[in-house]
């Protein structure tokens, strides 16, 4: 599939609107009993872009989602943690959709705990600590609702602009 | 929503009531429980609960030990994840200052391998 205008544009907006929801999620005070809590409302774009366009679409949105959420409000090792977390969420999903029944709140599920799953095995290898392991079961959980919200709104935004033409 | 989903969950949800489990099950008896500071990996000192204290972790992170329970007072990190932390007191629970590699953790003081104990 070859870079056409429409496919540049469209990928364009969706990354404007992933940097968009990660300021948005920066606004939000997050939950501080469970460290390293997020609501990923930015897997909402990765998600949505996913199912209505590439899988390659997806992974530029989330790369440079990364990149610029990271250099604007967060340090290189905020970019670290959420590269991270966004390959290795994005990778686990692209592949469940292949090869999985997942519905699309499934896939967005496997993408939080995913998410997660890597960030807290990550810390582990950066701390040089398993003690770390201690907030696995949680974040898993955690993941897995947050997935299922961002599953419920991909699924209610795509039956309102599926198959019309948003840009 | 479908089967498959449902598999999902059930197996997330099995996998972390296993860690969990094990977590609880493995942790030893809270008496005597002491906080242990360990920075850059290694170990950087044991504190007894019952004494209130301020400590100092190298320049970048200060924590307190206040009524039996423990938290970061302040760190020069980013995130802050670790000052926001709830306080903790009980056997196995961690506070980390991922950015500093700093590792507050409750644990028993039966564990043998520590050669100095700083009061």
């Amino acid at each position: 599939m070859q870079w056409s205008g429409s496919r540049i544009a469209r990928t364009g907006v969706l990354t404007a609107v992933a940097i968009l929801l990660g300021y948005i999620e920066t606004l939000i005070p997050v939950l501080t009993a469970i460290p390293g809590f997020k609501l990923g409302l930015a897997n909402l774009v990765v998600v949505y872009a996913l199912y209505e366009c590439t899988t390659l679409d997806a992974l530029f949105i989330s790369v440079i989602r990364v990149l610029v959420i990271g250099f604007i409000f967060g340090n290189l090792f905020g970019i670290l943690f959420g590269m991270t977390g966004a390959l290795m969420s994005l990778g686990m999903m692209a592949l469940a959709k292949r090869v999985s029944g997942l519905s699309q709140i499934g896939i967005s599920m496997l993408g939080g705990v995913t998410h997660n799953v890597a960030q807290v095995l990550l810390s582990i290898v950066v701390v040089g600590s398993v003690k770390l392991v201690y907030y696995l079961p949680i974040l898993m959980v955690v993941g897995l609702f947050t997935g299922f919200f961002v599953g419920i709104l991909i699924l209610e935004i795509r039956k309102r602009v599926s198959g019309r033409k948003i840009v | 929503m479908n089967k498959h989903d449902f598999i999902l969950i059930a197996v997330v949800v099995a996998v972390a009531a296993l860690i969990w489990g094990y977590l609880f099950f493995a942790r030893e008896d809270d008496a005597d429980s002491m906080l242990v500071i360990t920075a850059d990996g290694e170990m950087y000192g044991q504190y007894d609960l019952s004494v209130d204290r301020e400590i100092t972790i190298g320049d970048t992170n200060r924590c307190v030990i206040k009524d039996g329970s423990v938290s970061m007072k302040w760190s020069d990190c980013a995130n802050q994840v670790c000052v926001e932390h709830m306080a903790i007191s009980q056997g196995g629970e961690t506070i980390v200052c991922v950015p500093n590699r700093i590792i507050l953790s409750i644990e028993s003081d039966k564990g043998g391998d520590v050669d100095a104990v700083v009061r």
